[in-house]
């Protein structure tokens, strides 16, 4: 089995801008995408590409808390998503369940997004962040707002809360490079854990009907 | 050997999964109850201490934390043993014994970030206990677990600002954006207007018992916090502008609240209101500071929670009986539970700070002090207490009105154990209205062991 390291050497092919172009692909997913499933993936796809970048930077075992965090996270949501009944295949849309989480349409999210985008460069050049390469600080500026705009645009537990959680990883661009300790990242992806299961309880509980639940 | 201190963070979070198990027995609340009250008891006689070094980072257990948290953890175990018999989650005792155990742990904290980092842990355990197994809207909880987490940011950036400075005195020029973002960070976790959002909703939304705990105790732990901030920080040397930025702010969320109350339907909306205005008061008597100034705040902590907990019970007991809390189905609801409406207008009148109830010897020294600095001030403070009042008034012509269905109204009047503690509650507010001296003992005590910073 290859080492951490190893792994990360077969990865040098992937440039830290083109790693950041990723994470606005990946961003761009979720923002844009009503669909549970692509926004997601879009999800695990930011938090492996900020672990990857990070990892260039930093501890190689930090980066990876951030990878397995990612790769934790996104299982529990999917579970929380199945368990309030978001449906699971393509032709399964029947069910309002997981609709129209969005009140906009692609049109309206689209231009806020181009907007949002435009206000993190005019962020990242007036205000550059201190301690970060210049693209990480627009992705870091970019994912925050981002994540704001999701939070602004829905209340719904699942979706809001991967804004939040993409928020999240924006900040955590920044403050890894503040606070580089491995006691530190794995009070960061304690905190992203119990967060995402907070999301997971509001999602199911906000579908669930009948009797309340157990907990 | 684990230092005395840390027992208070221990004890209610070892206790906690114990708690869980036996949540659906009486044994799992009285353990609750135990648990909570012999550890407020041991917050409140504990001597002195050093300072201890966790994680590398320093923990020190000071009077005010001492106070606070003994004054929390004593109100929980009234409200654990209320969870017997009104409507609550029975999960909401050990979720509030993990939630005790962090924000002593967080009192304790002297590193900004360390303690911005449990903050959060302790608002994420907050979020089954906001929503109490509701099913349908999760407004409440959700506004309340977006709020903090945005907090966070501004919290951890100030604590960086401020480790900078610490290793370099050159790096003073940042100490401005330091004292900026704990500004902002501060005002979310201190719910003042327009930033009370998550307070109003939780309370609007939220288990009437868990409703108490929660709107108790997570601005007091943005305020002691921020006071150990104000206090002990070298750094800080904008403490006129905070006074005034927290006498304003104060004056607005205290005038807020009780123009809003005037006008809630609902007794858990006006709760929430009610707790607003009690907020808007404690930071007034925080920023005027003097004599007054902080023998209202140090005796407005503990009114605060002693009036919460009678509301919260008396709205559980009353919801419990007329099947709802809005002010429609509330028609009659006098008649049905005579006991939790008289308990429900002690406790309203107390957080009003009406005459001889316990609310009034906090807003006494208040007003005393404010009218010192401008008799405006002392009107607005007065005048939005009276909002309080009207809204309690208002609920309670509603339910003296004849019941919808006298069937109900002929069931005969049942004195349960959770009404005896009700009734307990109104009558120590009764009590401490007439004869205030254990009230001002206690914060005397704490005003001799830890001085409030002079703003």
């Amino acid at each position: 089995m290859p080492s951490l390291y190893e792994i990360l050497d077969h990865l040098q092919f992937i440039t830290r801008e083109l790693a950041v172009l990723g994470l606005f692909v990946a961003g761009a997913v979720v923002v844009l995408v009503q669909d549970w499933r692509p926004s997601l993936l879009g999800l695990l796809g930011q938090y492996i590409l900020a672990g990857l970048i990070l990892s260039r930077f930093v501890l190689p075992e930090v980066a990876l808390v951030k990878v397995l965090v990612g790769a934790l996270v996104c299982p529990m949501l999917y579970l929380a998503a199945r368990q309030a009944g978001w449906p699971a295949g393509r032709h399964s849309s029947q069910t309002d369940v997981g609709r129209d989480v969005f009140p906009g349409g692609l049109a309206f999210r689209l231009l806020a997004m181009t907007l949002i985008t435009l206000l993190a460069v005019a962020l990242n050049r007036s205000y550059p962040l201190p301690l970060l390469p210049p693209d990480m600080g627009l992705a870091s500026y970019w994912l925050m707002l981002q994540g704001l705009l999701v939070l602004m645009l829905t209340e719904e537990p699942l979706k809001a809360g991967q804004g939040l959680l993409m928020g999240v990883i924006g900040f955590e661009l920044l403050y890894t490079f503040i606070e580089r300790s491995l006691a530190l990242a794995w009070m960061w992806a304690a905190i992203n854990l119990l967060l995402t299961l907070a999301i997971s309880y509001l999602a199911v509980a906000r579908t669930a009907g009948g009797s309340e639940g157990d907990l | 050997m684990i230092d005395p201190p840390l027992w208070l963070i221990i004890l209610p979070i070892a206790a906690s999964p114990v708690v869980y198990l036996t949540r659906r027995w009486f044994v799992g609340v009285v353990l609750a109850a135990l648990t909570s009250l012999f550890t407020g008891l041991l917050a409140w006689i504990l001597p002195p201490t050093h300072s201890i070094r966790l994680m590398g980072r320093p923990f020190l257990l000071d009077a005010l934390t001492q106070y606070i948290v003994a004054l929390l953890f004593i109100m929980a175990a009234v409200l654990f043993v209320l969870t017997w018999q009104l409507p609550q989650r029975r999960s909401f005792p050990s979720f509030g014994l993990i939630i005790l155990g962090l924000i002593a742990a967080v009192g304790m904290a002297r590193h900004l970030g360390i303690a911005a980092l449990m903050m959060v842990l302790t608002a994420i355990v907050g979020v089954p206990v906001i929503q109490g197994g509701q099913t349908g809207s999760t407004r409440s909880a959700w506004r309340f677990l977006v709020m903090v987490v945005l907090a966070l940011p501004f919290l951890l950036l100030a604590s960086w600002r401020i480790d900078l400075y610490r290793e370099d005195v050159e790096n003073a020029v940042y100490l401005g954006q330091a004292a900026l973002f704990l500004a902002l960070s501060m005002s979310i976790w201190l719910a003042v207007v327009p930033l009370h959002g998550w307070l109003t909703a939780a309370s609007a939304e939220a288990p009437p018992l868990a409703t108490a705990l929660v709107v108790t105790a997570f601005p007091l732990l943005g305020l002691m916090t921020l006071i150990q901030i104000l206090n002990e920080a070298t750094w800080f040397t904008w403490h006129q502008q905070a006074g005034r930025l927290l006498l304003m702010t104060g004056l607005i969320s205290a005038a807020t609240g009780g123009v809003l109350a005037a006008v809630q339907r609902g007794l858990r909306p006006l709760m929430g209101y009610a707790a607003l205005f009690d907020l808007g008061c404690l930071l007034v008597a925080l920023a005027i500071g003097g004599e007054g100034g902080v023998l209202a705040f140090s005796t407005g902590l503990a009114i605060r929670g002693l009036g919460l907990s009678t509301i919260g019970a008396a709205t559980a007991a009353i919801g419990q009986s007329a099947g709802g809390d809005g002010l429609t189905v509330l028609r009659g609801a006098a008649h049905r539970a005579p006991l939790a409406t008289a308990a429900l207008l002690v406790g309203g009148l107390t957080m009003a700070g009406l005459p001889l109830t316990a609310g009034f010897v906090p807003r006494w020294f208040l007003v005393q002090d404010l009218a010192q600095i401008d008799s405006r001030w002392v009107w607005l403070i007065v005048a939005a207490g009276l909002g309080v009042v009207v809204g309690y008034l208002r609920i309670l012509y509603a339910m003296l009105e004849p019941p919808v269905s006298p069937a109900r109204s002929e069931q005969p009047l049942q004195i349960r154990p959770a009404t005896l503690i009700l009734l307990a509650l109104a009558l120590i507010s009764l009590a401490l209205g007439f004869f205030p001296e254990p009230l001002l003992d206690a914060a005397q005590r704490l005003l001799t062991a830890y001085s409030l910073p002079s703003l």
